[in-house]
């Protein structure tokens, strides 16, 4: 008897129960976070953190899931005229907080200036992030101007009226310049933000706690003054399956939903599944701005546009075309989507884009082999007799990438055309689509903004070996993507838009496949008022209650 | 004095071979190009350039070197680098810099127009830039080439074994000292893998003995128990176990490793120790098989030694040697933890830190853990050697 009560003492102390503070919200996240310098990273996982301490002029609305932006630590701006000369006046109560010890400033706290401003984005011009400003200013040194001690003048190249969107990227943040020039604790373990969080512990790649900025300013907009977290901690767990179970014992707040996981969780009615579950967890989707596509490298002999062969590219495109309407849009939804994960890009552009309405749907996405099969006659390959075989190059060998390299293949066989799958390490994968030594390849964007240009800018002529990796080239395409983006929202605009997608749609270097939907579930005590795809952990916006 | 003089040469010999050898690896482009992990997914190549000088992989960079322009082209034109020259369109141009290319492709090449900023960078420098990438040049396009030194090979990796054997073991990719990162993690992997390591030992070497001794019918059992144990994969036993003690039974953490740690490392090491029990069992059976075989064991078993008296005077004794291998062998190792277990447990330990350097190509954390856990082998080895000649006076190991 004595040893089985020592026995159960043991386990009872192994037990991990919940250790957290009151207020404190956990979450799990599927990769690690490195660092917490705004130049260093572009890896959404690092945003999820850094939002939580660093703030910019302005931020997606916490409160919203459809991509509005909001001023944040800009308590107002002005717009000139002629759109090129945008003025933001500071708030005054907002202030870097350094937790460290010795802080940078006597009481660890100081407030912004608009010197803070021009530092911060020119040290973000040097960065990983620079693309969020850098097509936009004005030639010159005087892009970025000084006006008093909280008013900053940025002047543009061209009008851009969707500049707010961009100043909520995580780039866009205020770094003060006495933390980038410390040592010890650099910026990029130890955070100096004006946001509601500091960083209190963090252990690279494995596990980060924040605590509520003390004194941190009042909120006076919809926040108002309900309770909200005091603190957050975040651990990477990579295995979707353990990242479930903590859930379902209660031990982190969040789930993103894995595909493999959600019939357990979610019911067929579309519901959380009480029974397993045990609680009544909230279910939330949340459309995703991304695009998933199979890109053709467009100087390829066989499948792609070369100006020395005006009648072959003519068959060649045929040829995509053949290829985009064979494809397994179905199995794909059901085998790699389970359903549920996934919206049809049949308009290119993610639904809910600016002017993404305005698009026609695309005439060769859709799955319809009959038309397929007399495109690739026409083409003069019937039946696929006279084709070589395709390459595949996949990103991996997992069995979800092998997968989707299967389907492919099953589904172009369907018209004669045969594929070999070349799985690659991640690495030498991104080397050979960088040197254009592969024919066909999966590729995914997901956009760092609301703005379809963000999406476009894959297949512009100018960023062929860097962002174009297809090597898509299309004059009429080029130069509509140089009216977009010196043209204001119009209804010129929207055609111009209408008109390059129609190009992308005709030639097809690509096959847009879908948007992915995701899945998050809540605990009970955590009251989230929406889940934004650029945002999706406003934590500061959320409620947490007392736990079982 | 002599012998000491001798063992400090060979482990300077060997510490040197394998820094050597791993600089030939990882330098020689084993792991691939490190600089597209560095760079984002907006890199363009002047980014990536500028990575490349920042890893070691180029002496230096420099952009926009040749401007490219297409406008009045009737057709696609298509540029490589073979070696130190530049081929486009199948027509190989063997002007010695920038400027003398750019000359050479305006007069002969129809509708391009060619200009320089740096007319004295070699032709070889943008060969070096472009590497084995072939490049579509579009008519109406306009474009720029970089210019690049590479950083040759063999200065390279001397540099790194000088690092090496100072001990200076550099920083990780993303810029942190890897000796701090391997003493921060080390102990964590240690933590998990030495108890796993002495329980399955001793569970494994006492079952065995007790097995020989027995013999019969409760042998064959737990050799089909081990074997049954052998036949589920290590993998299966981590889950099945996690989900039943951790997620079901919610005895155990599930996950993670927050202070006090001991309770996030029972789990791993239970599953540790009975993954590994059924290799173990059968490698100690089958060593205690041989031994209980021989004269001197079935001499004392006539005399009608007790089985205990038998294990504890003959066999045991016996079997210090191979078990002093056995431990050698496996101690560099564990240092490492079970890569699989911290992965799926979250325990940020070496093993876990070992293989995100793998898959990030992370050169410089590969090449401090290899070359320790080499340096940790050879200690351990010289310390088996002195070990074994006092437990078996009659020679040497091996010999």
């Amino acid at each position: 008897m004595k040893k089985h009560v020592v026995g159960l003492a043991l386990l009872l102390a192994c037990s991990p129960g919940t250790s957290s503070a009151p207020g404190t919200v956990r979450i799990a996240l599927s990769g690690p976070v490195n660092t917490f310098d705004p130049t260093a990273s572009d890896s959404s996982l690092d945003f999820v953190l850094w939002r939580q301490v660093w703030e910019g002029l302005f931020e997606f609305d916490p409160l919203r899931a459809d991509g509005s932006v909001q001023p944040l630590l800009a308590q107002s701006f002005e717009i000139s005229a002629d759109g090129l000369t945008w003025t933001f006046h500071l708030r005054e109560d907002a202030f870097f907080f350094d937790p460290s010890s010795p802080p940078l400033w006597p009481e660890g706290r100081r407030p912004i200036v608009a010197e803070d401003v021009v530092h911060s984005w020119t040290r973000a011009l040097q960065g990983r992030g620079s693309f969020f400003l850098d097509d936009l200013l004005a030639p010159g040194d005087r892009a970025m101007e000084v006006v008093d001690g909280n008013t900053v003048v940025l002047h543009l190249a061209r009008p851009t009226p969707s500049l707010p969107t961009r100043l909520a990227s995580p780039w866009a943040v205020l770094v003060p310049a006495e933390a980038v020039t410390r040592q010890n604790p650099s910026l990029r373990d130890m955070p100096v933000g004006t946001g509601p969080f500091f960083l209190d512990s963090f252990e690279p790649g494995r596990f980060v706690r924040f605590l509520r900025t003390p004194n941190w300013r009042k909120e006076t907009d919809a926040l108002g003054s309900l309770p909200r977290p005091l603190a957050i901690e975040a651990s990477t767990v990579p295995d979707g399956s353990v990242r479930t179970a903590l859930f379902r014992r209660g031990e982190v707040d969040r789930l993103s939903l894995q595909r493999d996981s959600f019939h357990a969780l979610v019911g067929k009615d579309g519901l959380p599944r009480q029974d397993r579950l045990k609680r009544k967890v909230e279910l939330k989707k949340v459309a995703v701005a991304d695009l998933s596509m199979i890109v053709f490298r467009m100087a390829d002999p066989t499948l792609g546009h070369l100006s020395q062969d005006t009648s072959g590219n003519l068959r060649r495109r045929w040829l995509r075309q053949a290829l985009s309407l064979a494809f397994p849009y179905e199995a794909w939804n059901k085998t790699m989507r389970n359903g549920i994960w996934g919206r049809p890009a049949t308009q290119f552009l993610p639904p809910g884009i600016p002017g993404a309405e305005s698009c026609a749907t695309l005439a060769h996405r859709r799955e319809d082999i009959p038309a397929a099969a007399a495109l690739l006659e026409r083409a003069g390959w019937p039946q696929g007799k006279g084709l070589p075989k395709f390459r595949f190059s996949l990103p991996g060998a997992d069995p979800d990438t092998l997968a989707m390299g299967e389907l492919l293949k099953a589904g172009w066989r369907r018209i004669g055309v045969e594929l070999d799958l070349q799985p690659l390490t991640a690495l030498e994968f991104r080397r050979r689509v960088a040197a254009g030594e592969v024919q066909v390849f999966p590729r995914k964007w997901t956009l760092d903004w609301p703005d379809a240009l963000n999406l476009l800018t894959l297949f512009h002529g100018p960023e062929i070996g860097n962002l174009n990796q297809g090597g898509f080239f299309h004059a009429d395409f080029d130069a509509g993507i140089l009216a977009l983006r010196s043209s204001l929202p119009s209804e010129e605009h929207s055609t111009t838009l209408a008109s390059v997608v129609a190009i992308l749609g005709e030639e097809v270097p690509c096959i847009p496949i879908d948007h992915t939907i995701a899945w998050v579930m809540h605990q009970p005590w955590l009251q989230v008022p929406a889940v934004h795809p650029l945002d999706p952990l406003p934590i500061k916006a959320w409620t947490v209650g007392q736990r079982p | 004095m002599k012998s000491i003089l001798r063992s400090l040469a060979e482990a300077l010999a060997f510490a040197a071979g394998v820094a050597i050898l791993l600089g030939l690896v990882l330098d020689g482009g084993l792991l691939g190009d490190p600089a597209y992990l560095r760079v984002g997914r907006h890199a363009d190549r002047d980014a990536l350039g500028r990575a490349r000088v920042e890893l070691g992989v180029w002496h230096r960079w420099q952009a926009n070197v040749l401007t490219i322009d297409l406008a009045d082209a009737s057709t696609n034109l298509q540029l490589q680098a073979r070696g130190p020259v530049l081929i486009l369109d199948d027509h190989i141009f063997e002007a010695d810099n920038a400027q003398d290319l750019a000359k050479e492709w305006n007069h002969w090449v129809p509708g391009i127009r060619v200009q320089t900023q740096h007319p004295d960078l070699s032709t070889a420098g943008i060969a070096t830039a472009l590497g084995n990438q072939s490049l579509d040049l579009h008519a109406g396009q306009h474009l720029s080439l970089g210019w690049a030194e590479d950083a040759p090979v063999l200065p390279r990796v001397f540099s790194a074994v000088g690092r090496l054997l100072r001990f200076d073991l550099g920083e990780t990719l993303d810029g942190r000292k890897i000796a701090a990162e391997i003493a921060r993690r080390a102990p964590r992997s240690l933590a998990l893998a030495i108890p796993a390591f002495l329980l399955t030992t001793l569970l494994t070497l006492s079952l065995a003995l007790f097995s020989v001794l027995r013999a019969g019918a409760m042998d064959r059992r737990l050799a089909s128990i081990a074997a049954l144990v052998m036949a589920i994969s290590p993998l299966a036993w981590i889950l099945a176990f996690q989900h039943f003690f951790a997620n079901t039974l919610e005895w155990f953490p599930t996950q993670g490793w927050l202070s006090p740690w001991w309770p996030y490392a029972v789990l791993p090491v239970l599953v540790w120790v009975v993954a590994a029990s059924g290799g173990e069992f059968r490698f100690w059976r089958s060593l205690a098989q041989e031994l209980a075989q021989g004269p001197e064991l079935q001499a004392a078993r006539a005399r009608g030694l007790d089985p205990r008296a038998l294990a504890r005077r003959h066999l045991f004794p016996q079997l210090a040697i191979p078990l002093l291998v056995r431990t050698t062998l496996a101690l560099p190792w564990l240092v490492l933890g079970s890569l699989l277990l911290e992965r799926i447990f979250g325990i940020p330990g070496l093993g876990d830190w070992t293989t995100q350097a793998a898959l990030s190509g992370d050169r410089e954390a590969l090449r401090a853990t290899v070359f320790l856990i080499a340096l940790a082998w050879l200690l351990l080895q010289k310390g088996t050697d002195a070990w074994s000649k006092k437990l078996d006076p009659r020679g040497e190991l091996g010999q």
